[in-house]
């Protein structure tokens, strides 16, 4: 990997006026986003407030205007140095593919068409399937595992691209504890070693043990910054509307 | 029936069955990854659609004073329906889903076909039949330079396969993710696509453009029973292929009056009915 841009006010992704309309109706109107390098940020918002749409939006997977910089470049000059971590239900978990399978198709970059698999390669894929607490599912067919063994396939399969922004799309939906805090210590680590995240986040509960920043969304951006400054109830309300908010935390 | 098994059965009959064998081979082998990537009935669309341009093909060849039934020139007139009809599901695609766009070109494109076809017979010209059997396929006139088409084609189709399994599995597994990984989607799709057009061709000598479908499918569904990696499904899909096309081909020599297109898918279908019966909660 090519040494990183230098790049001013450590900002790493930078997003303004980001909109996407789907028949002519706004997912999302003028979003923005400024993180900072080494950052692990919850994106919170209602339900329909354009979260994932957010993501796809700013990988340039869905049709958008408004401008997305990553690294201080257009993004699609730079998707090698990012992860995007989809919902579970993106793929056919019948599909007839081993878990090492999956996580080396994160190298593609690296092994192209016809690229060796090298035991350097294959012991990369069995460091993070440690990392992810599946070393031992490394054989198994994808169909056969838990919801949350397949969302840490899917962070897997992340990490061997070895990007330095990450984009995860409801990483906790739908998992067991264990899970989650394999996944939380794997993202709050990738931070600790320099690494950018963004992360679409629905429990509210847990935002302020598991985030050091949040973006507070609904088709806009209502408020980003610190977890300390932004995550509070008035900011809460204004994103939800205040009826929501309570039945959100309760 | 054993002596052809045994490629003894003469020289014909020898070569019609490796014939067979390499087509399966390679119809197995890009069947797996067109039902991988949820395509089966694009393909079967694609098969009809090449109906009109052989009889185009035909009738163009005709009216130029050749044979009406020079292979070359068929299998160009059905590869050019054959991608018109791709095409417009495309386009159909933009407004309506993909079993309604399927089906409106698959029954037009065919009919249109059809009609071609009475219109030939009509002008009582060529010898028609020679052209009848391409709907379900004929070897029993089988020439070296068609075996040898059918060997050229099997492999070519096996080395793009293997050339591209690894793009192929992950536009199948993940499109958004390869893309991500700066693989297109639409070009594999594409390149998917010409090779399945490459196994109809080559099969309309064989099975016909009617049963080919089945033989891409077929073998493939099966495979997926057994199977749980891609590269096991493509190999296992080729070699059921491969083994239904060499003892179909056989049997049909060996009994009168058997035609090879249908054996062969019907010892396909055979297996899968045992593999899901043995298999059926693992798929």
């Amino acid at each position: 990997m090519v040494d990183p841009t230098p790049f001013p006010r450590s900002e790493v992704l930078s997003v303004s006026g980001l909109t996407v309309s789907y028949d002519g109706k706004l997912a999302l109107d003028g979003a923005e986003a400024h993180v900072p390098r080494g950052t692990l940020t919850a994106i919170v918002g209602p339900n329909g407030a354009g979260k994932s749409t957010f993501l796809k939006a700013v990988l340039g997977l869905e049709p958008s205007t408004g401008e997305v910089r990553a690294f201080g470049r257009p993004v699609a000059g730079v998707l090698d140095r990012i992860a995007y971590v989809p919902q579970r239900a993106a793929v056919d978990w019948s599909f007839p593919v081993r878990v090492f399978d999956v996580v080396l198709m994160g190298a593609y970059r690296r092994t192209g068409l016809l690229g060796r698999i090298t035991t350097a390669l294959r012991a990369e894929v069995a460091e993070a399937l440690d990392r992810t607490g599946m070393a031992d599912l490394a054989d198994r067919q994808i169909g056969a595992l838990s919801g949350g063994q397949q969302q840490r396939v899917f962070l897997a399969r992340a990490l061997m691209s070895r990007a330095e922004l990450f984009l995860l799309d409801e990483p906790f939906a739908g998992v067991d504890a264990a899970t989650e805090a394999a996944i939380i210590s794997v993202l709050q680590g990738l931070r600790d070693g320099g690494a950018t995240l963004l992360s679409v986040h629905h429990d509210l509960s847990t935002v302020s043990s598991y985030f050091d920043r949040v973006l507070l969304l609904n088709r806009r951006t209502v408020a980003e910054g610190t977890v300390a400054t932004t995550f509070t109830r008035e900011r809460l309300a204004t994103t939800y509307g205040a009826a929501l908010l309570q039945a959100a935390i309760v | 029936m054993l002596a052809a098994l045994a490629l003894q059965a003469g020289y014909n009959a020898a070569l019609v069955s490796i014939g067979a064998a390499l087509l399966g081979a390679a119809a197995g082998g890009a069947g797996a990854f067109l039902t991988l990537r949820r395509r089966a009935l694009m393909s079967d669309a694609m098969a009809h659609a090449t109906l009109p341009g052989i009889a185009l093909g035909f009738l163009a060849m005709v009216a130029l004073g050749g044979d009406g039934r020079f292979l070359p020139g068929l299998m160009l007139g059905a590869a050019l329906t054959a991608a018109l009809g791709l095409w417009s599901v495309q386009m159909i695609l933009r407004r309506l889903p993909e079993d309604t766009a399927t089906g409106a070109v698959l029954s037009t494109f065919y009919g249109f076909g059809i009609v071609l076809l009475t219109v030939i017979q009509g002008l009582g010209q060529g010898r028609p039949a020679g052209l009848e059997t391409v709907l379900l396929g004929s070897t029993a006139g089988m020439l070296r330079a068609d075996a040898i088409v059918i060997a050229a084609g099997g492999a070519g189709v096996l080395a793009v396969l293997w050339l591209l399994h690894r793009p192929l599995a992950m536009v199948a597994f993940d499109p958004v993710q390869a893309r991500l990984a700066g693989l297109r989607p639409e070009t594999f799709d594409t390149v998917l696509m010409g090779v399945v057009l490459a196994v109809v061709l080559v099969g309309l000598n064989v099975t016909g453009l009617i049963l080919i479908v089945a033989l891409l499918v077929t073998p493939a569904v099966t495979a997926r029973l057994w199977a749980g990696t891609v590269g096991g499904v493509a190999r296992l899909s080729a070699l059921i292929g491969a083994g239904c096309g060499y003892v179909g081909a056989a049997i049909s020599a060996g009994v009168p009056d058997v035609p090879t297109g249908p054996v062969i898918v019907l010892l396909a279908s055979a297996l899968f009915v045992l593999s899901l019966l043995i298999r059926g909660r693992h798929g």
